[in-house]
């Protein structure tokens, strides 16, 4: 059906994964630093000052959506969509989808458990302002495993 | 560079020279003042002077709230502020005259205000309550028992219209009722009915759940009294402007308000130390921590406040516990936020920001690696350090990202990283060549690691136990630099493998030694072996450098390839600009954060975890910690 169309079954394949790369891992983002940015809301109406602290926390769960933006570019880049037109093969695509697929879903998840710790961040700086060091670091050891599936996707996608 | 060593201090002096004392000691600002320990002496267990100063402090702080919504003036969003010294500090108490005056008149107008907004609020219920009722219109006290009547008004349930209607069609002659208005979910009904029936009327209407207005103590129609409310809330907003009106005619106060607040704070922090100190009828002694560095100058600030003082010196004694002091000159002081935010070094362990300060620069350049970002960030943060002047946590973060920005502009020009664009790199393009770019990222994440062990082997071995730091620190040192050698070949992976295996045998042998019995000696030898799945987690960790450093300058090459769609036609250049300027903008500010906590992060999980011991108190000495002005002596 595809070729019915007219389209290259590479290419598709490798959009459909820069696709779910920006989707998912920007999904995760969203509702982590949605429900990250309740808690600083909260935080920051009991006390305004704290709204620089509070705001790096809420910021941390939004760097999976970047990840996953870079992903995209980068498979956009490198199939031609957005310079000269290159041949892509059904095989290279298919490798561009599975390139996409860690970035997608430990950007999802990681993103949405990176939220909670940083709402449990908030509530510590609540109490204890002079500990957002530790808050933030507790959010950071999260992003890890998001920064490990950007790592191996961006390896797939530079090195087929 | 280093932990200096704490000395403890005992003065003893008069109580008339207690005030000069303190207020030398907290311009010079390097005394911890702790609690005495002498026996025999009195403690102050409240002081009249808190509470009271506590009370000022907390007027001043209500009328600087109170003027805040004022004003208006524009501040400049980097200056400085001004320097005072001790004495300049001293003289603000002349305001205290003046300013309290203000505070009292200010008080008066927020009390006037808070009753303004009491009465507005009654009014606006008053009216919510009788406002449907606003089509009857005799006066609310003409309502209950009559001669031969009794009447009422009050509200129905929409839905029990007919069965309201048809029940007081039974009454007959004997009832009278007018449905007033329609509301959104009930009616208004006026009902009379004759003395005869009203008991009978009261429990069936009860059954149709009727709510009665309860305003019979208002001798005035509900027209009438919502005309009056709405009247009396425009006198009271028309009075909460004329007060408000007043308010801001004491804007100018805001600065002498504001020193005065920090001349109650410097005062109660000296009161609140004085709390610590043990007296006698004419006597008290102060006893605290200094920097041992200090003491001539401690030893004078005392001497110069009142020559009938004694003071001495000693170093702390066995199993006492004492702040840990640490010292940092020149570009690795700004260094301690990172360690400070992490947790106070124990006083008997290692200042660790000498040794980390090198790795977080070089991480930090490393994940920014753009040229351009770094040389916008350096420069703006100096600048900002430049204007404001700041010191504390702030400014030394400043001064961090300020040095990441130089090492960001050496990383982008190896890596040609130039705002996004392709530059010719000095040394590599990590988007060209990702394998070297981990390799270089895992190699620095074990020399790091391997630097951490060896220090913690320098601590073991200055703690005169050299065989610790062969077995546990050497082993892996062996085993951390043996295998990656193998990949060389040659002679150094023929030394690596050696050193490996001399690695793994010190492992095996020796690090159970500390268990009982031999089978348990084997065990803990053998499970030291899998601590090798926990160095491999820490040298991949290592790999975020190179995520980061992808994350910038790929971000940075989606705004331009968006901005180029732009440049085709030259109407659009604004356009571009706009989203390069944002773009780049965002790009900076999204990375700044990402490189500085995840360079963070490699020196407390990965680095500290191999020799950093916590738990210290941090040395917090007796100074003048205001808001307003900049304390200098």
């Amino acid at each position: 059906m595809i070729e019915a169309l007219g389209l290259e079954l590479g290419k598709v394949l490798a959009m459909l994964g820069a696709a779910l790369a920006v989707g998912l891992a920007g999904t995760g983002s969203a509702i982590g630093v949605g429900t990250a940015g309740q808690a600083a809301a909260g935080l920051v109406s009991e006390d305004p000052d704290k709204f620089g602290s509070a705001l790096v926390l809420q910021l941390l769960p939004g760097t999976q959506g970047i990840y996953g933006l870079l992903v995209g570019f980068m498979i956009l880049l490198n199939i031609g969509v957005l310079g000269a037109e290159v041949e892509i093969t059904t095989a290279k695509g298919l490798y561009y989808f599975f390139g996409a697929l860690p970035t997608a879903i430990a950007g999802l998840t990681s993103a949405i458990a990176q939220g909670k710790t940083a709402v449990a961040g908030i509530g510590m700086i609540a109490r204890r302002p002079e500990e957002q060091g530790k808050a933030i670091t507790m959010a950071i050891m999260v992003e890890t495993y998001a920064v490990f599936a950007l790592l191996i996707s961006m390896l797939i996608i530079l090195l087929v | 560079m280093a932990i200096i060593n704490a000395k403890r201090v005992t003065v003893i002096g008069l109580k008339n020279d207690k005030e000069s004392i303190l207020k030398s000691l907290q311009s010079l600002g390097a005394v911890q003042i702790v609690e005495n320990t002498f026996e025999d002496v009195d403690l102050l267990e409240t002081s009249e002077t808190i509470s009271d100063i506590e009370e000022k402090l907390a007027d001043v702080e209500f009328g600087l709230n109170l003027l805040h919504p004022f004003d208006e003036s524009k501040k400049p969003m980097l200056q400085a502020r001004p320097v005072i010294d001790e004495k300049g500090l001293d003289r603000l108490k002349e305001l205290e005259r003046k300013e309290l005056i203000a505070i009292e008149s200010l008080k008066e107008y927020a009390e006037e205000l808070s009753w303004a907004n009491a009465n507005i609020t009654r009014a606006h219920n008053l009216i919510m309550q009788v406002e449907p009722y606003k089509s009857f219109d005799d006066t609310f006290d003409a309502l209950g028992n009559n001669i031969k009547t009794y009447s009422t008004l009050g509200l129905l349930p929409l839905d029990q219209k007919e069965a309201f209607v048809e029940m007081m069609e039974e009454y007959g002659d004997a009832s009278y009722y007018e449905i007033l208005d329609d509301l959104k979910e009930n009616f208004v009904a006026f009902i009379v009915v004759h003395l005869d029936v009203v008991e009978d009327f009261k429990t069936k209407i009860k059954t149709l759940g009727f709510t009665e207005s309860k305003y019979e103590h208002f001798e005035d129609s509900p027209q009438n009294i919502i005309q009056k409310e709405q009247n009396d809330i425009e006198e009271f907003e028309k009075r909460k402007k004329e007060i408000n009106g007043y308010i801001s005619e004491y804007l100018p106060h805001i600065k002498d308000l504001q020193s005065l607040e920090d001349y109650y704070n410097a005062t109660l922090q000296r009161e609140r130390a004085s709390l610590e100190f043990g007296y006698t009828k004419n006597a008290f002694v102060l006893e605290g921590w200094i920097n041992e560095q200090t003491e001539e100058s401690v030893k004078k600030a005392i001497e110069t406040a009142s020559s009938d003082t004694f003071v001495s010196f000693r170093y702390p004694v066995e199993g006492e516990s004492y702040p840990t002091i640490i010292e940092n000159k020149g570009i690795s002081r700004p260094f301690e936020a990172i360690t400070e935010m992490y947790d106070t070094p124990s006083a008997k362990g290692i200042d660790p920001n000498a040794f980390m300060a090198p790795f977080y620069f070089i991480f930090f350049g490393m994940m920014m690696s753009d040229a351009g970002y770094g040389i916008l960030l350096a420069i703006a943060c100096s600048f900002i350090l430049y204007k404001t002047k700041q010191k504390g946590m702030f400014g030394k973060i400043l001064g961090v990202v300020a040095l990441g920005g130089i090492s960001t502009l050496a990383w982008g020009i190896l890596f040609g990283g130039w705002f996004g664009l392709s530059v010719p790199p000095l040394w590599f393009n990590p988007l060209e060549e990702p394998m070297m770019m981990l390799g270089l990222c895992l190699g620095v994440g074990a020399f790091q690691i391997v630097v951490g062990l060896v220090i913690a082997a320098g601590m073991n071995i200055k703690r005169g136990k050299p065989w610790a730091a062969v077995f546990d620190q050497l082993s892996w040192i062996l085993i951390l630099l043996g295998l990656p050698s193998l990949l060389l070949g040659g002679l150094i992976a023929e030394i690596g493998k050696y050193a490996a295996i001399v690695g793994v045998a010190l492992l095996l042998l020796f690090a159970g030694r500390a268990k009982k019995g031999i089978i348990g000696k084997i065990m803990g030898g053998l499970s030291s072996i899998y601590g090798i799945t926990g160095y491999l987690s820490d040298i991949l960790s290592y790999s975020r450098i190179f995520g980061m450093g992808l994350a910038t300058g790929v971000i940075a090459m989606v705004f331009n390839t968006i901005a180029g769609m732009f440049l085709g036609k030259w109407y659009l250049i604004p356009f571009a600009v706009i989203i390069l300027l944002i773009g780049h903008a965002f790009n900076i500010g999204i990375n700044t954060l990402g490189a500085y906590v995840h360079s963070c992060r490699l020196q407390y999980i990965e680095f500290y975890d191999k020799f950093f011991e916590g738990g210290g108190k941090a040395f917090r000495p007796l100074k003048a910690d205001i808001k307003h002005y900049r304390f200098e002596k």
